[in-house]
C-alpha cells in the first residue's frame, strides 16, 4: 500500500493548494484592483485562505493512520 | 496614559513569566537537544503555540495595523499571501523536517544542510541567519519602544522598552531553553489573541456601534482603503519573501523538530494556521478602523499606539502587555534559534569534539552577544517596522532553492548550494543599501531569481543523482514509516 503523500487524492489535494496560493499573488490585481467594497480583494483573499487552511486540514488528517 | 500604570503592568507580566519559566527550569533536563528543543517532547497545542507567538511578533499589531492604517487591502493580501504559502510549506515539508530530526537527530534546520550538502553549506546558511536576523530580532524591541513612547506621549522613553524587552527575552531563553520558551509562548499566545478580540469588538460598540456600522462606515467613509493601491511591484517584492518565510526563517523551521510525534505535528499545523488567519483578519479590521478614527497621522506605526490612548485604561493596558508579550516571544524564539545556529554550526564546525555541557554554556553566552548587538541596533532608531522586517526577510530567501532542493533534487550540490546562497545574498544586500530596483522589480524578487538560476545551472553542470540521493532516500524511507 503506497504512503499517503503518494496517493492520487493527496496529490490532488496538494495541487489545488499550490494552484490557489499562486492565485493570491495575481488575481487580486487583475479583476478586483479598483472595487471598493469589503466583498471584492478583502473577501477575496480570505475566503482562498479559509479553502487552504481547511484543505490542509483534509490532507493531514490521515497522516500516521 | 500615565507611565506608571504601564511600569506595574509589565512588571506584573515578567512575575508570571519568571514563575513560568522557574516551573519549566525544574523539568529541564541535561543536553543541548533538551535546552534547545525541549527534547523533542512537545505536544501539539504547545508547539501550535510557540509556533505561532514566534511568527506573529508586534509586527502584526503595530506593523500590519500601521501597514493597513495608510495602505489599505493589500496588507490583509500580503499577510494572507504568508499564511496560505506557509500552511503549503508547512504540509509539504513540516513531516520531511521532522523525519530528518528523528533520523539524523538534527537539532538546527542548517544542519540538515550540512547533511545534505557540506558543512561549508551549514556555515554559509549560518553566517547569512546570523547577519540576517539581527534586524529582525531588533524590530521586537523597536515595536515595544514606539509603542511605549506613543501611548505615554515621550513620558517613557523609547529605549526603556527596548531595554526592558531585551532583558526578559534573555532571563527566558537563558532559564531553561525551549522549554522556558514554549511554555512563555503558549501563554503569550493566548494572551495575544484574547486582548486583540476584546479590543476589536470594543471598536466595534463603542466607536461604530456595531460590527455591521463599521463595515458599512469603512465602506462609505474609506472606500479607498478597500481598493489596491499598492504597486504591483511592491506587492511582489514585500509578499514575496514572507511567502517562504516558514522555511527561511530558522526560527520557525526549527519548530518542525519540536513535537512529540505525528499527531502532535498535525496539531502544530492547524492551530496555527487557525491562529494566524484570526489574528490577520483583526489586525487589518483595527488598521482600517484606525483609518477613520484618526486619519493624517505621519507615522502609520503610531496608528496602534494612538488608537489605545482612546480606549478605556484596563483594556490599552491588556493590549499593550499582548503587543509586548508578542515581542518578548518573538525575540527569545530567535535568540534561543541564533544561539544554538552559533553554537551547533559554527563552533561545533571549528571544533567537533566539543562536549554538551560546553555546548550549553556557548549557547547561553551567544544569546548575551547578540542581545547587546540587538539593542545597538534597535537604539538607532530605523523608521518603517514592515519593510525593515521584509529586509531581513528577504536575505534570507535566498536560501529557499537550497533548502527546497535538499528535499526534491538529487543535482543539488555543494557548490550549487554555497554560490546561489552567497551571490543571491550579495544581490539582495547590495540593492538595499544602494537603494537600487531594477526594473522596478525589488531586491527580494532579484535575490530569488539569482538564486534559483545559480542553484538549478550549478547543479546541472556539476551535479550528479547521486549527490543528493541517499539523504532523499532516507527521508522517504522516514515518511514511510510514519504514514506521512
Amino acid at each position: 500500500m503506497p504512503s499517503y503523500r503518494n496517493t492520487l487524492k493527496a496529490k490532488i489535494v496538494v495541487s489545488i493548494m499550490f494552484f490557489l496560493s499562486l492565485l493570491t499573488f495575481g488575481l487580486p490585481y487583475i479583476i478586483l484592483k479598483d472595487i471598493a467594497s469589503f466583498t471584492a480583494s478583502y473577501l477575496y483573499w480570505t475566503l482562498i485562505t479559509a479553502i487552504v487552511i481547511a484543505l490542509g486540514a483534509f490532507y493531514v488528517r490521515k497522516w500516521g493512520n | 496614559m500615565d507611565p506608571i500604570y504601564l511600569y506595574v503592568s509589565m512588571f506584573s507580566w515578567i512575575l508570571v513569566v519568571l514563575f513560568i519559566s522557574e516551573y519549566s527550569r525544574k523539568k529541564l533536563k541535561s543536553g543541548i537537544t533538551e535546552f534547545v528543543l525541549g527534547g523533542r517532547r512537545l505536544g501539539g497545542f504547545i508547539s501550535a503555540m510557540t509556533y505561532s507567538a514566534t511568527t506573529f511578533s508586534s509586527f502584526m499589531m503595530v506593523g500590519l495595523v500601521g501597514l493597513t492604517y495608510s495602505g489599505g487591502v493589500a496588507a490583509l493580501g500580503f499577510e494572507m499571501t504568508y499564511l496560505v504559502f506557509t500552511v503549503v510549506f508547512l504540509i509539504i515539508f513540516a513531516p520531511r523536517f521532522w523525519v530528518s530530526g528523528k533520523i539524523f537527530g538534527h537539532i538546527t534546520p542548517l544542519e540538515l544542510l550540512s547533511e545534505r550538502y557540506s558543512r561549508k553549506t551549514g556555515i554559509v546558511a549560518a553566517i547569512i541567519c546570523l547577519v540576517m536576523l539581527i534586524p529582525y530580532m531588533s524590530i521586537q524591541m523597536m515595536g515595544v519602544g514606539f509603542l511605549l513612547e506613543g501611548m505615554t506621549n515621550g513620558s517613557i522613553p523609547y529605549i526603556h522598552g527596548v531595554y526592558i524587552v531585551a532583558f526578559l527575552s534573555v532571563v527566558v531563553t537563558i532559564w531553561a531553553g525551549m522549554r522556558s520558551v514554549a511554555f512563555t509562548d503558549a501563554l503569550q499566545a493566548a494572551l495575544m489573541l484574547a486582548s486583540a478580540v476584546i479590543l476589536l469588538f470594543y471598536v466595534f460598540y463603542a466607536f461604530f456601534g456595531s460590527p455591521t456600522c463599521y463595515f458599512s462606515t469603512i465602506s462609505v467613509e474609506n472606500p479607498e482603503l478597500l481598493k489596491i493601491t499598492w504597486d504591483f511591484n511592491m506587492y511582489l517584492g514585500l509578499t514575496l519573501p514572507w511567502a517562504f518565510f516558514a522555511l527561511t526563517n530558522p526560527q520557525v523551521s526549527q519548530r518542525m523538530f519540536i513535537t512529540k510525534d505525528v499527531k502532535s505535528l498535525k496539531k502544530m499545523i492547524l492551530y496555527f494556521a487557525i491562529f494566524g488567519f484570526i489574528y490577520t483578519i483583526i489586525s487589518t479590521l483595527l488598521g482600517l478602523s484606525a483609518a477613520n478614527l484618526i486619519p493624517g497621522l505621519a507615522n502609520p506605526d503610531s496608528a496602534m499606539p494612538v488608537l489605545l490612548t482612546m480606549v478605556p485604561k484596563l483594556l490599552g493596558l491588556l493590549v499593550f502587555i499582548g503587543i509586548f508579550a508578542a515581542s518578548v516571544s518573538t525575540l527569545g524564539s530567535i535568540l534561543l534559534t541564533i544561539s544554538s545556529i552559533g553554537s551547533r554550526d559554527i563552533v561545533r564546525f571549528i571544533n567537533p569534539n566539543i562536549s554538551e555541557r560546553v555546548e550549553v554554556f556557548t549557547t547561553r553566552v551567544i544569546i548575551l552577544v547578540f542581545i547587546f548587538l540587538c539593542v545597538v541596533f534597535a537604539s538607532m532608531r530605523l523608521d518603517l517596522i514592515a519593510v525593515l522586517a521584509s529586509a531581513a526577510s528577504a536575505g534570507l530567501l535566498v536560501m529557499a532553492p537550497s533548502i527546497i532542493g535538499s528535499f526534491f533534487w538529487e543535482k543539488g550540490t555543494e557548490e550549487s548550494a554555497n554560490i546561489s546562497m552567497i551571490v543571491g545574498g550579495l544581490v539582495v544586500l547590495l540593492m538595499y543599501a544602494s537603494d537600487s530596483y531594477l526594473l522596478d522589480l525589488w531586491p527580494s524578487v532579484w535575490g530569488l531569481i539569482t538564486s534559483t538560476s545559480l542553484f538549478i545551472s550549478i547543479g546541472i553542470i556539476s551535479g550528479s543523482k547521486d549527490d543528493g540521493s541517499k539523504f532523499i532516500c532516507e527521508i522517504k524511507k522516514g515518511m514511510d514509516k510514519y504514514n506521512l
